[in-house]
């Protein structure tokens, strides 16, 4: 079954986004005291202040999306389906503006958040495909 | 009689047909609608994400904007009688030196000036125990050309002893970095605001090309020791090895370290 397959490839997906975001969260309070770095985008862009969002790294915010779409995997039924394409919908658009950030406000780009900007615009695709998605069974009662 | 029968279940079979494609037209408005929805929360949340991103940098104001300098008496009560001299704060017989290499438009210096060194003025460094080195490196601010020019203010304000004086004034009215909020006018208004600074010879000063020179040493020394971030310390003392600390240390890390090499640090504050 095609939703099936899409739930396999959105898990596979979150989870590889799961663990880049964790890997920028690990890198981002690994790093101890807070520095203006003088070369690396990665430091440049994790030591702006965009890097945070009401004070909690944007990183986490990612870690807390990947993570949410993977628990959506397991609701039933449409509530599911819905449920991860709104999140993942709210983390391509985030994505979006962070990664317009880091090119005309940073001046820097961090590879690590391109390939979650990457992933989650992946995702968002993959999501929405699922909502659209007919169940086969509804439709094919004869 | 088979016929009927055949036609009949034909029509079943068409009708069932007819009435699965309505079910699954609705079934697909209904989703798109969903999806529709899901775009509208979605945009809805990510607009009030960024609204609070660019608010939380906003609140900023860069301090050149206006035109007015702040602070100047509260740095003029902060450092007098605390001698200078260039780049130096403190007495040149205190037995531990602390050297600062920082870039005047980045945040996290000014946290670390804001926290910690206002915590060790008015303390170790107006007590003897320690001076102070202010020395440059490029992070924060991109534009070479920037920074060279706020680090020359800084340092031509230093050939009348008062460099500390602009690198207080310059983090209380530092704005949102990159922001072009260090222009001509707000590095002078800056030099306007210290007591006693002469400003002929400050503007003089400010294009000398020691200063270039200075900054350019400043550079290499930072790479020596290994510094690439700011601010970046070096604590040294009577006792061997040297402390370095990168990043925004607190005033118990920076007395931790003054005590390792060998310095006394004022009790209990």
């Amino acid at each position: 079954m095609r939703d099936r397959r899409l739930a396999y490839a959105i898990g596979i997906v979150a989870l590889i986004g799961l663990g880049v975001a964790g890997y920028i969260t690990y890198e981002h309070y690994s790093g101890g005291s807070p520095v203006c770095l003088a070369s690396g985008g990665c430091e440049k862009v994790q030591s702006s202040h965009y890097s945070k969002l009401a004070g909690i790294p944007v990183s986490v915010l990612g870690l807390v999306g990947y993570f949410a779409i993977i628990v959506s995997l397991f609701i039933p039924g449409e509530t599911g389906r819905f449920a991860g394409a709104l999140i993942a919908l709210i983390g391509f658009g985030f994505s979006a503006y962070l990664t317009y950030l880091e090119l005309f406000n940073i001046h820097a780009i961090c590879q690590w958040c391109v390939a979650s900007a990457v992933l989650m615009t992946a995702l968002a695709v993959l999501t929405v495909l699922r909502l659209l998605e007919a169940e086969s069974r509804v439709s094919t009662i004869a | 009689m088979a016929g009927k029968a055949e036609r009949r279940a034909a029509a079943r079979a068409d009708r069932e047909a007819r009435e699965a494609q309505a079910a699954q037209a609705a079934g697909r408005r209904r989703r798109l609608y969903m999806l529709g929805g899901a775009v509208v929360v979605a945009a809805a949340v990510v607009g009030i994400a960024i609204a609070l991103s660019s608010g939380g940098g906003g609140s900023k104001s860069g301090g050149g904007s206006g035109g007015t300098i702040t602070g100047a008496a509260e740095v003029e009560a902060e450092l007098a009688g605390i001698p200078q001299s260039g780049n130096t704060l403190g007495q040149a017989s205190a037995p531990v030196t602390i050297t600062e290499f920082a870039d005047l438009q980045c945040p996290v210096c000014q946290e670390f000036n804001q926290d910690t060194l206002s915590k060790l003025i008015p303390n170790e460094v107006k007590a003897g125990k320690v001076k102070l080195i202010f020395r440059n490196l490029q992070t924060a601010t991109h534009d070479e050309a920037t920074f060279r020019a706020q680090s020359s203010a800084a340092l031509a304000a230093g050939r009348q002893n008062r460099q500390w004086h602009y690198i207080e004034l310059f983090y209380r009215n530092q704005g949102e970095e990159n922001s072009g909020y260090v222009t001509g006018t707000f590095l002078t208004n800056i030099a306007k605001a210290i007591p006693g600074l002469d400003l002929t010879q400050w503007t003089q000063d400010r294009t000398a090309p020691s200063n270039s020179a200075t900054i350019t040493a400043d550079a290499a020394a930072a790479q020596t020791l290994g510094f690439n971030a700011t601010p970046s310390i070096l604590i040294k003392g009577p006792k061997f090895p040297s402390q370095a600390i990168s990043g925004a240390a607190s005033y118990g890390d920076l007395q931790k370290a003054i005590k390792a090499v060998g310095g006394t640090t004022a009790g209990g504050t």
